[in-house]
Formats: structure tokens, C-alpha cells, sequence
């Protein structure tokens, strides 16, 4: 079976590193993003089977590029899980999300949400 | 039927309705005139101690538009002696300025002050033919000088009351923008302090999986861990710094310092940054000024403003730094060609809390303290913190300015 890919849409380095690191462990396939623009850039052309989604980000920051993630119909069923260090700044766009998840966040609760937006 | 109208009523009832002194003067002169028969009316203002002529309604020119000293005119004399007066014939009363009179068609006159009590001004009355004014005369132009002296209360207070309520609203809202600055500041803390948390934490749990882990593994976490934990420390010390300067508790330990010195180890402290940025980062000119100064607060600045530098200069951006001798002072600058700043930013440069508008865009790093820091530590050295900038995109100079140490006088 190939493993489940997972995009990670994160500006700091060091954090998406770990976080690749991360999810690699837990048996997932990770496609890496720096910014926005990178993000869509990725879903368009590798299908990942969810997006975790850093908000604030230089280009085009997270709440942006999942806008357009969800006006693309062949992106739009992609579950987006939030991960930010400043979870206010979704409270008005809720609803764009699957799941929201504060930063910092272990690593055990991020992979438990990403099998649940999955369904398993 | 033709209702037959009071014109002392009107007047009365206009002035109480009256919000502006143009009003208040137009009011007066034509009821005036009108009550009397007069062939010309003035409403005359006092002015500390002048007497301004300050509207007229006459058969020609009278005095419109001009301040002469109170002693020196007849309204002064009404206004400082608080009573009203009559005078049937100018040529014989010696309190008249004849000279002032000679170009006016005046013969006669009747004076009553506006305010009695305290008078703010008088409502003169002037016939072209020698004319002793009534006593009904006198007291309808007194009845219209009180209810203009109330009139012109009401303008005042008006006038006081929009100003109280535009400096209350004033007032607000710059609480409510300090307020607000205060609340991004707190969002901006809280993400700076959870994003390294987050990292060193993902990597906490990663090792404790202690399994396959390839070999480096471990030095690489360390980096990573200790280089989010300095982040995190500097963060921590920005923020005490900047509330012992609030609670005015900054201080700094003076020893005489070699300026050219300490911009050199600034430079090569901030060399990694720089490169890791890939900016050229370079010092263009080293003179030694000798000021009193405290070292590790002196790094502090230097490392504040080259960070700042690199921080907001693009890939392939370049900041220099010279230190020289101008006269009696030592003077730093940090030039770079990076993201420059609005001239609206500008002066705001230098406060807490601020950074400048980047909205969701913003990168990675800092509180926007550094600065403010930087302001604080100059004034504890006595120097002082300007920075320029051409715009947006056309990068930003900082220049630190200090008192140059008196040489010490060679002893023999």
C-alpha cells in the first residue's frame, strides 16, 4: 500500500523540518511547502490526501491560499487542518477548516486529527 | 388681519437661537437701527484692553474692522465704566476722539455696554444731526445689549461644549488605538513565544521514539533545540527590558569604551545571520571614538539595529555600517538597500509595539520591541536614535549618535 501523503505548508523552517520528521515516523509520505503560494502550488500538482496549513506566512499566508484551495474543484475536498500559533485569526473563518489545532501542538494529537479528517 | 410684530421681540427671540457671534452682530445692528432711527449702529468687542469695531450698519463707512485702545474711544469708556451714555453733540465732550470722528457723518451719539456687570463689548448708536437720545431709545438699545450679552453666552458655551466633546472624543480615540495596539502586540507575543515551543516540543517527541533514529539525529535536535531556546530567551529579555524601561528602571554601567572595537565584534556577531540570510553585511568604516558607554549594553544596540537590518533585507540585500568622528561626536550608521518604510511609519519607528502593517504576510521573528529597546538604551547613554528612509523598497538608514569622552589629559 502507498503511504497517505500528506502536504505541510510551514514558513519556519526548523518547524517543518520537525514536523516532516514527524509524520515521516508515524508512516506518512510528507510533501513540504513554504509558504502559500507553494501549498497550491504542490496540491495541484501531487493530490495530497490532506494539508496541514500554517496561517500566517510570507507570499501568501494560510487563510489565503485555503480560500483558493476551496474555490479549485479539484482541490476543494482536500481536508485542511489549521496549525497556528495564533488561533484567533481563524475564529471568523471556521468553516474553511477541517480541524484547527494551536501551536504548540504534540505531535500525537496532530497525527490522531489527521487520521480523523481521514476517517480512520 | 396683518399681525403687527415687537422688532425688540424678534431681536430678542433671533438672539436666543442665535449659535455664532456673526449672527449675534448681524441680529443687534439692524435691530439697533432699526429701534432707534438711528443713521448708524456699531457693535464693538472688547479685546483684552481694545475695543474692536466689529460689525456697523450705517448710512456710510464707520469704524468696521478696527481695535482702538479703551481709554481712547467712547465704547471703552462704557465698557470701563459700566453704564451707558449720551452725547448730544460730539464737538463739546472731550472723552470724543475728534480726529476719528472727522471723516464720519457723526453728530451725535448713545453708548450702553453689553454685560453690564463685567461688559464684553457696547452697542453704539450715531445720528448725523445733533440728537439727545431718549430715555426710550436708551433703554430699548439696553435691552438689546443684554439679550446679545446672553446670546453671546450661549455662543460661548456652544463653542466650549463642541470643543470639550472633540477633545473627550479625542481623547478615546487614542485610547481605543493604544488599546488596540496592545491587543495585536499580545497575539503578536503569544505566536513568537508557541512557534519555537512548538518546535522544540515536536522534536521532544520525535526522540522519544528513540527508535531507527539515523545517527546525527540527536546533534541535529540539540541544534535546533538550543537555537529556539535562544529565540525564546531573547524574546523573554526584550520583554523585561522593555517593562523596566516603562517602570523607568533600565539602567546601564559606564566605563570608557573604543566605539571602532565594539562595531567590529558587532559585525562579526551578526556575521552568521547575515549569511544564513545571504546579506553582505560589512563594515565600510572603522574609526575609535571613545565615548562612556556600557559594553554589553552597547552590543545590545548594535545587534538590535543589524538585526533589524538583515531581518527586513531581501536575499542578496547588503548592510554596511561605518563608525566615525564628527567633532565632539561618535557617530554609527547602518545602512541597508532592504524593505525601507513608509513615511507615515517613520515616526513610529522607535515605539513599542509597533512594526510595521504586514498583516497575515508577516515573516517569522520578532515582537517589534528591538527598536524601542534600542531608543531606550540611547537615551541612557545620552545619545540619540534617527532613522531615515527614502520609501518602501528603497531601504533604511539608522544613525546612533553619541558624546565623544573627553580625551584624558597625559600626566607627566
Amino acid at each position: 500500500m502507498t503511504p497517505t501523503k500528506v502536504l505541510v505548508a510551514e514558513d519556519y523552517d526548523d518547524a517543518r523540518d520537525v514536523m516532516a520528521l514527524v509524520l515521516q515516523s508515524a508512516g506518512f509520505q510528507v510533501i513540504e511547502a513554504k509558504d502559500g503560494v507553494e501549498a497550491l502550488e504542490a496540491a495541484r500538482a501531487l493530490k495530497p490526501a490532506v494539508i496541514v496549513m500554517d496561517m500566517f506566512m510570507p507570499n501568501m499566508d494560510g487563510l489565503t491560499a485555503t480560500r483558493a484551495l476551496r474555490d479549485e474543484p479539484s482541490l476543494r475536498r482536500i481536508p485542511v487542518i489549521a496549525q497556528t500559533a495564533q488561533p484567533s485569526v481563524v475564529s471568523g473563518a471556521r468553516e474553511l477548516f477541517d480541524a484547527v489545532l494551536a501551536k504548540p501542538c504534540s505531535p500525537d494529537i496532530l497525527i490522531r486529527t489527521i487520521c480523523d479528517v481521514l476517517g480512520r | 388681519m396683518e399681525l403687527v410684530r415687537d422688532p425688540l421681540l424678534d431681536a430678542v427671540t433671533g438672539l436666543a437661537s442665535a449659535r455664532d457671534e456673526s449672527t449675534v452682530c448681524t441680529i443687534v445692528r439692524k435691530a439697533a437701527r432699526a429701534l432707534t432711527a438711528a443713521d448708524g449702529v456699531t457693535f464693538v468687542l472688547r479685546q483684552g484692553n481694545h475695543c474692536y469695531y466689529a460689525d456697523e450698519d450705517a448710512i456710510a463707512p464707520l469704524w468696521k474692522g478696527r481695535r482702538f485702545p479703551l481709554e481712547t474711544c467712547i465704547s471703552g469708556w462704557a465698557m470701563l465704566n459700566k453704564s451707558f451714555t449720551v452725547v448730544p453733540d460730539i464737538h463739546v465732550d472731550e472723552r470724543i476722539p475728534q480726529d476719528v470722528y472727522r471723516a464720519t457723518f457723526v453728530k451725535s451719539l448713545a453708548m450702553v455696554p453689553v454685560r453690564r456687570e463685567d461688559p464684553i463689548g457696547a452697542i453704539g448708536a450715531y445720528w448725523a444731526r445733533q440728537h439727545a437720545a431718549s430715555a426710550h431709545e436708551l433703554g430699548v438699545l439696553q435691552s438689546l445689549a443684554d439679550a446679545a450679552a446672553l446670546a453671546l453666552r450661549n455662543v460661548q458655551l456652544d463653542a466650549d461644549l463642541k470643543d470639550a466633546l472633540s477633545q473627550e472624543r479625542q481623547a478615546r480615540s487614542s485610547a481605543e488605538e493604544a488599546s488596540r495596539l496592545k491587543d495585536d502586540f499580545l497575539g503578536l507575543l503569544s505566536h513568537e513565544l508557541r512557534t519555537p515551543l512548538h518546535v522544540i516540543n515536536n522534536w521532544l517527541w520525535q526522540l522519544k521514539q528513540g527508535k531507527d533514529s539515523p545517527a546525527g539525529m540527536l546533534a541535529r535536535a540539540l541544534d535546533v533545540i538550543e537555537r529556539n531556546t535562544a529565540l525564546q530567551s531573547r524574546l523573554v529579555n526584550d520583554l523585561l527590558d522593555v517593562s523596566r524601561a516603562a517602570a523607568g528602571k533600565l539602567s546601564i554601567d559606564s566605563k570608557l569604551v573604543d566605539l571602532g572595537a565594539s562595531c567590529e565584534a558587532a559585525v562579526e556577531l551578526a556575521q552568521p545571520a547575515a549569511r544564513e540570510k545571504n546579506v553582505t553585511l560589512e563594515l565600510v568604516r572603522a574609526e575609535h571614538p571613545r565615548i562612556w558607554g556600557d559594553p554589553d549594553r552597547l552590543q545590545q544596540v548594535l545587534w538590535n539595529v543589524l538585526s533589524n537590518a538583515i531581518k527586513f533585507s531581501a536575499p542578496g540585500g547588503h548592510v554596511a555600517l561605518s563608525v566615525t568622528r564628527d567633532g565632539s561626536r561618535a557617530v554609527i550608521e547602518v545602512r541597508d538597500n532592504g524593505a525601507g518604510v513608509t513615511p507615515e511609519f517613520l515616526p513610529h519607528m522607535f515605539d513599542r509595539f509597533r512594526q510595521g502593517e504586514m498583516g497575515m504576510m508577516r515573516r517569522q521573528g520578532g515582537l517589534g520591541l528591538g527598536l524601542a529597546i534600542v531608543r531606550e538604551l540611547m537615551t541612557l547613554h545620552g545619545g540619540t536614535v534617527t532613522a531615515e528612509s527614502p520609501g518602501p523598497k528603497q531601504g533604511t538608514t539608522i544613525r546612533l549618535e553619541f558624546a565623544v569622552a573627553d580625551e584624558p589629559q597625559a600626566v607627566h
